[in-house]
């Protein structure tokens, strides 16, 4: 009854039942709804909520104690505040004990000392909350909290815990908890994707070494976490060892992403097998995964030279040949026309996926003979092949002709008119041509 | 950034020697943005052995006092490094007067001294850089430094020199000049006529700044240049439009090559002894004498910066060039008239050139000064190519347009609209970064005259190329542009301004002149009609 008298106390008015709301929806099932109590409060920042925040947030769940410590870092100031996180820092909730710790450790009260490295040193605390304990103290260097955050590092540890405490122990150079890291890498109870991230940090923390157990790890990997990915990025100069295990996982894996990034990062690091292997991943079976390797391939166009070029403009496969013919028009060689042309006009159903591609690729020569084939494109049965016609066609038209203005719609056509309409204007564009390409 | 340091930190030998090095630093937010002091920790550890007596220190460009004094703890510097770095600004700030202030604390050491200037915003505002010289000559300090590349003959400053005396967003520093630019002089001629791009202002030269270039190589120290991520990425036209590409164009010989760079390099002499081989050089002299027949026949808008006197050259301020006021009127025939007269003109001064360059290359081995004599020869021709092209538009294109003549057939549509006024002509530029042969597919002004300046110029290009790809000269060429015509035109006819008054909506007048005045003249007398002033 006490407390009913305190809260109506505080709240008083009317406005201040929505504020009582506000804090109840901090942990509120649904996340949208504790998310937009959270973002209302903090844009707010009523000063009549700090109380009911420190006489509810004992009694909500990790949600609304999460949000509800944001609120009281960022949000709030003064004395109320300081004193009730004593209290939170003192209380038997070990989640919110450590949070509030950690703000007045941060604001200079070493006092909060034990009550902080206690409630992180706690056995019954769920992953979840261990996690954001750890990432809250992320960046202070006190070797009491180190040595806490260290403590996290056991066998079997669970894999977001275990990205949380390496990015701390990154943060803040931690040399001691590398030869626990060693240890965990090469615990059997260790599972392949904690391997490869305890590899990657101790790699990325200069510890060469285990660089071929990285590799082996990056070669065997369906796909590279982002949590690996980042450390990977940070080795200053990779050895020729780990670089040698992401051309491998190149070749192995399917996933587009993994893929793309372990190319780039090859690509970067001006790994000497890359182009065998950019030239032995554009010939894979899977369309996605060629044209990966080939916009990667064009990144660098020191890489392609100009026999290579043509030689791939002869290729079989369209998506190649159309390619090469890009690349060559890109350095102004326009040998590549015939090709282009003869795959924009091929009628048969396996071109049909490519020849949008073979359309724009023709767009690209400024040259009067590009000119009457997009006119014949432009009565292809494909609309977005017509469309992409008589786009390109205004480009073309556009840049031979920079004296003079052009506005298609004019002559009754549209990609997706009615098929006389589209007739009458392509003999209109087809008489424009006629009488000015001379 | 990490290669430059490990140049600048190392030692000549494996043993570790008795150093000071200073690391003046131009706090910026760019340069923090490098991840500068990452890389300086990695140069330090990796380093360590050779550093093991070496003592750094820091000081901040602008500040009196050393920001850390020399020491040989490595992670107090990062420390220190980290702490400047966050504090930096953007700000215009005189280098030199720091140079000169920290060399001097140098003074009397008895150690190897160095100092590693590391400056990425400026450089271009110089006060006394002779006796920035003469300072760390005489303090014994050996200056290295890390430096942006500037411009091939940077005409920025010297353009807004008129801007900067009257503004106070730029804030100099006290007795600084802005100057800028990789030589001690503008010996390119810029501000050509029909270009929109003056390319003094946009061509990399591979080298830093002249003061800076000077300042390392007056005291045999060296200068790496830094060039931010994505800064090679190609565009055909800084201002103008490109015909051939959709932007994504792979050019060809515009990636430097080291070797011919070093043989185009500019002066590090002190200015006076680079003014005087100037002046003695053949090709500089025909440069300047085309520059200054261009600029009187109204093809540029500038005149050298350098007059020369016998065997020396003094320095001269821009005086400008004859205007052809092609841009103030729809005089189109006049126009026409007066661009083959100033195509005339260039072909003579053309002439004129090619014979002084070819005796030149018979006296001396070529050189920047070649380079440029060459470049000014390609500027000649384009422009004489934009004249005759001009020529023709006024008395075709332009004519139809004014006129309201041609009527064209769907898909094409009038330039002008009908309710559309012209105001006067206007101008961009189509760029010849895909060369001149593809411009032979395009339909431009001037007909068969056009077309032969065209074939005139495809060669001179061809062998501006075969002379000068991989240079900063090759990029000029590509940068430059044919003009593209145009009229200035928009709107239908200007609504009148309504007068303040209440009668806000109704219209001013009943369409058939103006209503008869109420109440009367003002002097007395009875009500008259409208005055009308006479």
């Amino acid at each position: 009854m006490r407390h009913v008298w305190s809260i109506l106390l505080i709240v008083g008015t009317a406005p201040a039942q929505d504020l009582f709301q506000l804090v109840a929806d901090l942990d509120h099932k649904d996340r949208k709804k504790s998310a937009a109590a959270y973002r209302a409060l903090a844009k707010d920042k009523p000063k009549r909520a700090l109380q009911l925040l420190f006489l509810q947030l004992p009694k909500h769940g990790f949600t609304g104690q999460n949000y509800g410590m944001l609120l009281l870092e960022k949000t709030y100031t003064g004395k109320v505040r300081r004193k009730g996180l004593g209290k939170f820092a003192k209380s038997d909730s070990r989640f919110l004990a450590a949070c509030s710790a950690t703000i007045l450790f941060r604001e200079g009260n070493s006092k909060v000392l034990p009550q902080l490295v206690g409630a992180m040193r706690a056995q019954k605390v769920s992953v979840t909350e261990r996690i954001t304990m750890v990432k809250r103290v992320q960046g202070i260097t006190n070797p009491e909290v180190l040595a806490a955050i260290r403590e996290n590092l056991t066998p079997g540890v669970n894999r977001r815990l275990l990205t949380a405490v390496l990015d701390s122990m990154w943060r803040t150079q931690d040399s001691q908890g590398i030869g626990i890291v060693e240890k965990l890498l090469r615990h059997r109870k260790t599972t392949v994707s904690a391997q490869g991230l305890c590899a990657a940090y101790l790699v990325a923390r200069g510890g060469h070494v285990h660089g071929p157990a990285l590799a082996k790890i990056l070669a065997d990997a369906q796909a590279i976490s982002t949590s690996i990915r980042t450390y990977v990025e940070r080795i200053r100069r990779p050895t020729h060892v780990v670089l040698d295990g992401l051309t491998a996982h190149v070749r192995k894996t399917k996933k587009i992403l993994s893929m793309r990034w372990a190319l780039d990062f090859l690509r970067k690091n001006h790994h000497r097998n890359l182009l065998p292997l950019l030239r032995e991943t554009t010939l894979r079976k899977n369309e996605t995964i060629a044209r990966t390797a080939l916009a990667i391939l064009a990144q660098n166009p020191e890489d392609l030279p100009p026999k290579d070029l043509r030689k791939m403009l002869a290729s079989e496969k369209p998506i190649v040949a159309l390619f090469a013919a890009k690349q060559l028009r890109r350095r102004d060689d326009l040998s590549g026309f015939p090709r282009a042309l003869e795959l924009a006009k091929r009628e048969d159903k396996d071109m049909d996926k490519y020849r949008v591609e073979a359309v724009k690729v023709l767009g690209g020569y400024r040259e009067d003979r590009a000119v009457q084939p997009l006119i014949d494109l432009l009565k292809n049965k494909n609309a977005s092949v017509r469309s992409t016609a008589v786009k390109q066609l205004n480009y073309v038209l556009a840049d031979l002709f920079p004296y003079r203005r052009f506005d298609f719609s004019k002559t009754g056509y549209t990609a997706t008119g009615s098929a006389m309409k589209r007739r009458a204007g392509i003999e209109t564009i087809q008489k424009w041509w006629d009488d000015n390409k001379d | 950034m990490d290669r430059a340091l490990r140049v600048v930190l190392s030692t000549n030998g494996t043993k570790p020697e008795p150093r000071t090095i200073i690391f003046l630093i131009d706090a910026t937010p760019s340069l923090a943005k490098t991840g500068f002091v990452n890389e300086l920790e990695g140069a330090l550890a990796e380093n360590a052995k050779q550093l093991g007596k070496a003592l750094i220190g820091i000081a901040s460009v602008g500040e009196t006092r050393l920001t850390l004094s020399p020491t040989n703890d490595h992670r107090q510097v990062v420390l220190e490094m980290q702490a400047l770095l966050r504090r930096g600004k953007n700000s215009v700030r005189n280098i030199y007067g720091s140079v000169r202030r920290f060399s001097g604390m140098l003074r009397g050491q008895q150690r190897r001294k160095d100092m590693v200037l590391v400056t990425l915003e400026n450089g271009d505002a110089e006060d006394d850089l002779p006796g920035s010289v003469a300072a760390l000559r005489a303090s014994r300090v050996r200056l290295s430094v890390i430096a942006r590349e500037s411009y091939l003959a940077d005409s920025y400053w010297n353009k807004r020199k008129r801007y900067l005396r009257n503004t106070r967003s730029v804030m100099v520093p006290k007795d600084c000049e802005m100057i800028g630019g990789d030589n001690a002089f503008i010996d390119m001629p810029w501000g050509w006529l029909f270009q929109v791009t003056t390319i003094n202002e946009v061509i990399p030269s591979g080298f830093a700044a002249y003061g800076l270039t000077r300042l390392a190589a007056a005291t045999k120290g060296v200068v790496c240049l830094y060039s931010p991520p994505g800064a090679a990425k190609h565009v055909c036209a800084v201002y103008g439009q490109c015909l051939f590409c959709e932007g994504d164009h792979i050019p060809n010989g515009e990636a430097y090559s080291s070797h011919k760079l070093a043989k185009l390099a500019p002066k590090a002499t002190s200015r006076k002894v680079v003014y005087r081989d100037a002046a003695r050089s053949p090709y500089h002299r025909a440069t300047t004498a085309a520059w200054r027949a261009a600029a009187k026949a109204g093809v540029l808008f500038t005149t050298p910066s350098l007059r020369l006197a016998g065997t020396t050259a003094l320095e001269d301020r821009n005086r400008g060039g004859r205007d052809l006021e092609f841009f103030r009127s729809l005089a189109l025939e006049r126009h026409a008239r007066k661009a083959e007269d100033a195509a005339d003109e260039c072909t003579k001064i053309i002439n004129r050139l090619e014979g002084a360059i070819s005796k030149a290359s018979k006296q001396q081995p070529p050189d920047r000064h070649r380079a440029m004599a060459m470049l000014t020869r390609f500027y000649l021709y384009l422009t004489r190519t934009n004249l005759i092209s001009f020529a023709g538009w006024c008395r075709e294109d332009a004519l139809n347009i004014v006129e309201r003549i041609y009527l064209p057939d769907p898909p094409e549509i009038p330039i002008v609209g009908d309710d559309e006024k012209i105001y006067s002509i206007n101008y961009t530029n189509l760029c010849l970064c895909h060369g001149v042969q593809p411009f032979f597919a395009v339909r431009l002004p001037g007909g068969k005259d056009t077309r032969r300046e065209l074939l005139a110029l495809h060669k001179v290009v061809r062998e501006f190329m075969r002379e000068y790809r991989d240079t900063p000269y090759a990029v000029a060429v590509h940068r430059a542009g044919l003009a593209r015509f145009s009229m200035r035109h928009g709107g239908g006819p200007r609504p009148r301004r309504r007068p303040s008054s209440k009668a806000k909506k109704g219209p001013l007048t009943d369409g058939r002149g103006r209503p008869p005045r109420k109440g009367g003249a003002t002097t007395g007398g009875a009500a008259s009609g409208p005055t009308t002033g006479k």
